[in-house]
């Protein structure tokens, strides 16, 4: 493994490869080898239908002779009948049933040209006996037509000979069908910006059109770059790509240039660093059954058509947002034609809202549509640049020649015939430069740290009856043994008190072992909590034999059961004693406060006395005899009672109280 | 003639009824309305005879036969098979076929001397076919349509074809079948010819949706009225094609 280098620390774009690298890159491996034998497959083909075409000469010399005669075949190329005799017993014949049948599949073979097939398929049986008068025996000539039909149907290359390596072939045709990513890699190492010789870059195929031999998709990369500063910046502008992506009642779309953006330009979509969006939209509607999921169509689909009022409005969602898509689609219209490729990620419910309506802007045959060939998370406009950094980054990752033969040999021999599941693929390799292939585990070492795994949990949510069994069970495991500081560590910080008693008096685990994780600090330093920190100390002065307490174990003391006690009847003298002082200090304040409350009651007494013979002195009494005339004033202003602090809270009552004392005693003093 | 009928509702009747030149089937209907109209017009020259096939009424999809024979499908029950031995003439042949393309009335078009059957027949069921119905097998398609049963309709006098046949296709066929053949509809405009018509030497029964011309093509092409197609050709060009001005 050779160290990352400066140029590939960064993330490379798909679409702006430094030359240097450009110039030395080759499709590398699985693919190259197996566009080898497609594109040895195809040449044969070619020769076979260059022989088809020298051998149906003849054939077509014959038809034109027969083109004389009005009697032909619709169904048979180039066959022509000088009587209604020879056009029945044409009808019978093994070459128009062949063809009767083909036709449906939309090709017909010539009159040589089936022979020369029906030799194939007799000879590839291994019953010769009869091939000979092959033409006319009824049955065993019906079977060769069958068998013929099976034979092509099953494989590209009928006249192969060899059946391994027609399997082989198939195999390999379909490693380099399924594989995501296309992997090129430098013929020599470029000094210059520090790229070793075992490098692989990858480009997702998805961004090529569907190609068929390795030097497509190298030209078509080379095709693909940016041409920089120049004539052709102009151009490159107007290059873009289409994001869009519609799940559980969100759409995230997004046309995004190709050309990243320049430093000087606005950006408008926060995060999206040096892409260069055009244009982007979301919106959710509520389309999708809480709880229960699936879309309220496949609902009302699967079953009857529910009456609900969520039924109702989600129903009204999937048409507003598919409306809402669709009025988009055709606001984008220009982007979209412009686009070199569009990405989409939508149910198959889903894509109705992309296409397959009237006036619909892009067509379901359209070559530039593609999956997004990764899994995505719910269509958000930062999911769909993740997406789209993740489509135009180059991968990078670096393997010696003899790892990369293993992996393809690896992935090869995985591939069975019928349905098997599919390996990861050189793919899946390690996309990060900086991060080397994860070692793969075995199977006991992933046992063991699925163990690990499960120990620690237990001991953190303090499980002892589950841990006690699992313990014993797998104590004598070396991994486990040889950390067990560690877990008295993890149990000390978890405040599993119990755990902690159970590990130190009966496992006898060394809590004196420093815990490395931990930068060397022992057990009971890692206690989070007072109690914990209590069952080393207990444990301490019960057992002060077992280990050095004080220094190795840096427990400080030891707590026997008296000197607790002592400490919790100090601890509960002290509340008491403060309950006390408490309730002292509360009598004496209302002591204060009702004597306090008497003489305001007598001010307030006083001066009500005085306004009142103000009042009938200023207003001569004549107007108002009656004696009530002041009620409504009085309780607006002056007598503020009891029963007008009624609504208030306890303490703005308290706080009102404590003022109207503070005037009480001013006016004292005043008088005083 | 050509009688214009519907069996409870649907003019689809050649799905609900076979006829031959020896014998006529008709499905059980909850009515002997359609049972009625055949009786009127076959009733003392051939057996008209009420059966299901495999306990459906679609017996004009599923069988297929001649003069000389019927073939029905392996799902047709017992009972069924007796009771048309039972009603049928001795010398009308009843073969059971275990085929996959079961609806044999769909595969298969025949009149007394030439069957037309899809191409992907069991090579035994062609055998069948020749022996039970003394016919030549052709594996042929009527306008692309493997379902040759279904899209043409066949007399010893005549033959009715899918609409978009074309005429190079046509003259193959009658080729094949030594009768003259007419791309034509039923049912105001249904390709579907062997659903909507049923026809024998001397009679036709069409659903009750066919137009007048529809049923003057029916009766020329299977010379039900004793005139030659020459004749018919003359007579009506005036509704059949267009004059421009």
């Amino acid at each position: 493994m050779s160290t990352p280098s400066s140029i590939l620390s960064r993330g490379i774009s798909v679409y702006s490869i430094p030359p240097e690298i450009l110039t030395t890159l080759s499709v590398r491996s699985i693919q190259a080898q197996v566009q080898a034998g497609i594109s040895r497959g195809t040449s044969k083909n070619t020769d076979a239908t260059a022989n088809g075409t020298t051998s149906s000469a003849p054939g077509l010399v014959l038809g034109t002779a027969g083109a004389g005669a009005a009697l032909s075949c619709q169904t048979c190329p180039n066959a022509g009948f000088d009587t209604v005799e020879e056009q029945r017993a044409h009808f019978k014949s093994d070459w128009h049933r062949y063809n009767a049948k083909a036709k449906l599949a939309g090709r017909t073979v010539g009159q040589e040209e089936f022979d020369n097939m029906v030799e194939g398929v007799s000879s590839i049986s291994g019953s010769g006996s009869d091939s000979g008068s092959s033409s006319s025996s009824g049955s065993s000539s019906q079977s060769k037509v069958a068998r013929l039909l099976k034979r092509q149907t099953l494989g590209a290359d009928p006249t192969s000979d060899d059946d391994d390596a027609l399997e082989l072939a198939d195999r390999q045709r379909r490693a380099h069908l399924r594989t995501a990513v296309i992997w090129f890699s430098p013929t020599a190492s470029i000094p210059s910006l520090q790229v070793p010789l075992e490098t692989q870059f990858g480009v997702h195929r998805a961004l090529f059109p569907p190609f068929e031999t390795a030097a497509d998709y190298l030209s078509e990369l080379k095709n693909m770059q940016l041409s920089g500063s120049g004539l052709g910046a102009e151009a490159d502008s107007e290059r873009r790509l289409t994001l869009l992506m519609v799940a559980g009642g969100h759409f995230a779309g997004m046309v995004v240039a190709i050309r990243p953006r320049g430093k000087t330009e606005r950006q408008e979509v926060k995060g999206a660093g040096d892409v260069r969006v055009l244009k982007h939209k979301t919106f959710h509607r509520y389309t999708t059954r809480k709880k229960q999921g699936g879309s309220q169509a496949l609902n009302d689909n699967a079953k009857s058509k529910a009456v609900s009022a969520g039924a109702m409005l989600r129903r009204y969602g999937e048409q507003a947002l598919q409306e809402e898509i669709r009025a988009l689609m055709s606001d984008w219209e220009e982007d979209l034609n412009a686009s070199e490729r569009i990405f989409v990620r939508a149910s198959t419910h889903g894509k109705k809202s992309f296409w397959g309506y009237e006036g619909a802007v892009i067509q379901k045959n359209d070559d530039r549509i593609g999956v997004f060939p990764f899994p995505t998370r719910r269509p958000t406009l930062q999911e769909l640049l993740r997406c789209w950094h993740e489509l135009t980054r180059l991968k990078v990752s670096h393997l010696s020649e003899d790892a990369l033969r293993a992996l393809d040999d690896e992935y090869i021999a995985s591939l069975q015939p019928k349905n098997k599941p599919v390996k990861p693929t050189p793919a899946a390799l390690p996309t990060t430069p900086s991060v080397p292939a994860v070692p793969k585990l075995t199977a006991e070492e992933e046992a063991r740290l699925d163990r690990r795994k499960r120990l620690e949990e237990m001991i953190k949510k303090g499980r002892l009856d589950a841990l006690k069994p699992f313990w014993s069970k797998y104590k004598e495991d070396h991994d486990l043994a040889s950390s067990a500081s560690e877990y008295i560590g993890l149990a000390a910080s978890a405040g599993q008190e119990d755990v902690l008693r159970w590990m130190i008096e009966e496992e006898r685990l060394d809590p004196t072992q420093p815990i490395e994780s931990a930068g060397n600090r022992r057990a009971y330093e890692l206690a989070t909590t007072k109690g914990a920190r209590n069952v080393f100390r207990r444990i301490a002065h019960a057992h002060p034999e077992w280990y050095d307490w004080v220094n190795d174990a840096r427990v400080p003391s030891g707590l026997s059961e008296e000197k607790e006690a002592e400490q919790d009847k100090k601890k509960a003298e002290r509340r008491k004693g403060l309950r006390e002082k408490l309730k002292e200090r509360e009598k004496v304040r209302a002591a204060e406060e009702a004597e306090e409350a008497a003489k305001e009651e007598e001010d307030q007494r006083r001066r009500e006395a005085e306004e009142r013979m103000r009042a009938s002195v200023g207003a001569g009494g004549g107007v108002n005899g009656n004696g009530n005339q002041n009620a409504g004033p009085q309780k607006l202003g002056g007598r503020v009672g009891g029963e007008g602090l009624g609504g208030m809270s306890a303490e703005m009552r308290m706080q009102i109280e404590r003022e109207r004392r503070a005037r009480a005693a001013e006016a004292r003093f005043g008088r005083g | 003639m050509a009688v214009r009928t519907q069996f409870e509702n649907s003019t689809d009747i050649g799905v609900f009824s076979k006829l031959t030149n020896s014998y006529c089937l008709t499905a059980l209907a909850s009515s002997t309305n359609f049972y009625s109209v055949f009786e009127s017009e076959l009733a003392d020259v051939i057996p008209i005879v009420h059966t299901t096939i495999g306990g459906t009424r679609i017996i004009g999809r599923l069988t297929a036969g001649n003069r000389h024979g019927l073939l029905v499908p392996s799902t047709t029950t017992d009972q069924e098979l007796q009771h048309l031995r039972n009603s049928l003439p001795p010398s009308v042949a009843i073969q059971r076929v275990e085929e996959r393309l079961s609806a044999l009335g769909n595969v298969i078009a025949c009149n007394d001397y030439v069957a037309l059957v899809h191409p992907d027949i069991d090579r035994e069921t062609e055998e069948i076919i020749a022996d039970t119905l003394k016919v030549e097998v052709f594996r042929q398609t009527v306008a692309s349509n493997v379902l040759v049963g279904s899209y043409c309709a066949l007399s010893n006098q005549g033959g009715l074809v899918h609409p978009k046949t074309s005429r190079s296709e046509l003259d193959e066929l009658s080729s094949l079948l030594q009768v003259p053949l007419v791309a034509g509809t039923v049912n105001r405009g249904s390709e579907v010819i062997g659903a909507g018509l049923v026809v024998n030497d001397w009679c036709a029964f069409t659903g009750l949706d066919t137009t007048a011309t529809e049923v003057s093509v029916i009766e020329a092409t299977f010379r039900l009225q004793g005139q030659t197609s020459a004749a018919v050709i003359n007579e009506m060009r005036d509704s059949l094609i267009d004059h421009y001005a």
